[in-house]
């Protein structure tokens, strides 16, 4: 999978680089429109990020480029600016997601593969993880062969930890993936620690090896080997 | 005699006079008195550069009062914009360098070759990276709200918008052991408002009412026709009630709080002319969102 960075911030667009390696992605980088504008001409990506805030151009116009691409190619723009219109005119101009500086990194890895699951246009894909299944049309999940009944709170972290395999993910990004702006951290915390007890509950209940590692005073992480 | 009766009378004459036309030019200054408190009255800060009301005609040593005050009036306003206009530009300013911040510390903590006693501090600092740009987002937002910057305005239904963030607090309510009464009375109150700004101003709101509640507790909403009242049993202010929609002051038993959340809803319901009003009675928090009619027919103040 090739994802291009635009971004004109050196140390984030680097950040954004180690990051999505890591998580398996092959990156590319453009620091500036112009060599964005070049590399969208001559190369084929499976997802961009675009930062609308470049030096020597509106990133606006590189989002209509991406889009007229052979292949189809998810793009997510990341931008300071959270302006409804911004937003709104930014999906119209066809990209698939909007993501507001300053965004978590485990945050944008979930969207990215969201996008990328979404353009490949596979209805009822399932996500498998160890002895995990998910299938994220249905918001159905099967562990050891057992179907889950799980609230909605509880799917949504099972899901973000699964997109985010095998990485620290903070409490921060889990509070703010599942209750946005809205919620104060003191009492999102509380309330994570209690929908990840019920999670692994019900997972180890179906007898389902425990997949879900706490990292002390900073989150989780989930490992699949 | 007749002199003295004719001095008499002059006298009284002059007298009478004298009173009488004192009463009348008593009556006529308090008439452009209150000429100039109506008028000033009228005055906002908050209006455009030239929309503020005609100054009334007044006599000669009250006439350059209404000329002056309008010259203090638009320095005064001047002075707020580029005030406003610093607060907006710094925050945005504070965005990306937060923005690196947090992304070098995520990828930090992935680090294979992090020792457990590093684990600790790297959390602090994602923790309050995450609270810093928490504060900065709702300040850009006040300042988006006092410098008009919301389109999405339309005739919001507060009943449907309270209910859907019911659904997203559940959650948190039910673990609470909250239980939430719902009155509804028709017709059901519609304002004339951004959605987004409706939304953010009934979840502060509703947060609270969540988080100041005492165990096992209840939440309250009465959503008559031209009022919105959510009630909740808590413990006493710490502070004046006058106090509470300011910026930056909170409680200081939960210290996580950003102080921010009742500022911003006073500043949306300023920004649409609804009345906020706060009351505690026998441990019982009452905050009601009076509905404008008004703001319904005539759209933004």
């Amino acid at each position: 999978m090739k994802i291009l960075i635009i971004e004109d911030e050196a140390p984030l667009r680097e950040s954004l680089k180690s990051y999505l390696r890591q998580s398996g992605f092959v990156c590319e980088e453009a620091a500036t429109f112009r060599e964005g504008y070049k590399k969208l001409l001559n190369y084929e990506y499976e997802c961009v990020l675009i930062d609308l805030n470049l030096p020597d151009g509106d990133g606006l116009k590189l989002v209509d480029l991406a889009k007229d691409s052979e292949q189809p190619t998810g793009i997510i723009i990341t931008s300071v600016r959270d302006g409804i219109e911004e937003r709104i005119q930014g999906l119209d101009l066809g990209a698939d997601d909007y993501l507001t500086k300053p965004f978590n990194l485990s945050e944008l890895n979930a969207r990215i593969r969201a996008v990328l699951r979404r353009k490949a246009a596979i209805p009822d894909q399932m996500i498998r993880l160890g002895e995990i299944q998910i299938w994220p049309d249905e918001r159905r999940v099967v562990a050891a062969g057992e179907e889950l009944v799980l609230t909605r709170k509880e799917y949504d972290i099972l899901w973000y930890l699964a997109r985010n395999k095998n990485r620290v993910v903070t409490k921060d990004s889990i509070a703010e993936h599942l209750w946005g702006d809205y919620m104060d951290e003191a009492i999102s915390f509380d309330f994570i620690y209690a929908h990840m007890k019920n999670l692994r509950k019900k997972l180890s209940e179906t007898g389902c090896g425990d997949y879900i590692k706490t990292v002390y005073g900073i989150g989780y992480k989930f490992l699949v080997p | 005699m007749i002199w003295m009766g004719i001095g008499l009378a002059l006298t009284l004459g002059f007298g009478l006079g004298w009173v009488l036309s004192q009463k009348a030019l008593k009556s006529r200054w308090s008439a452009q008195v209150s000429k100039l408190v109506t008028w000033l009255d009228k005055l906002s800060m908050e209006d455009t550069e030239g929309s503020s009301p005609a100054s009334p005609y007044l006599d000669k040593p009250l006439r350059s009062i209404p000329q002056a005050l309008k010259k203090h009036l638009e320095e005064w306003r001047t002075d707020l914009q580029h005030n406003r206009a610093f607060t907006q530009h710094a925050a945005h300013e504070l965005q990306t360098p937060l923005a690196v911040i947090k992304a070098q510390a995520e990828l930090l903590l992935q680090s294979p070759q992090l020792e457990e006693a590093d684990m600790e501090p790297l959390g602090q600092i994602i923790q309050q990276a995450n609270r810093l740009s928490k504060i900065n987002g709702a300040l850009i937002l006040l300042t988006k709200i006092e410098q008009a910057q919301f389109t999405d305005e339309t005739s919001v239904d507060l009943e449907a918008t309270l209910r859907l963030l019911l659904t997203h607090f559940e959650d948190l309510i039910e673990a609470n052991g909250l239980k939430v009464d719902t009155t509804v009375s028709e017709p059901k109150p519609r304002v004339f408002m951004s959605q987004t700004l409706a939304e953010i101003l009934l979840a502060n709101l509703l947060q609270n009412a969540i988080r100041y509640n005492v165990p096992k507790g209840w939440i309250r909403l009465e959503i008559n026709p031209d009022e919105l009242v959510i009630s909740n049993p808590g413990k006493p202010l710490t502070r004046p009630a006058s106090e509470l929609f300011e910026r930056f002051t909170r409680s200081d038993e939960l210290e996580e709080s950003m102080g921010l959340g009742l500022s911003i809803v006073q500043r949306i319901a300023d920004a649409y002319g609804l009345g906020v009003s706060y009351s505690e009675v026998g441990g019982v928090h009452r905050v009601g969102v009076m509905g404008n009619r008004k703001a319904e027919v005539g759209g933004r103040k």
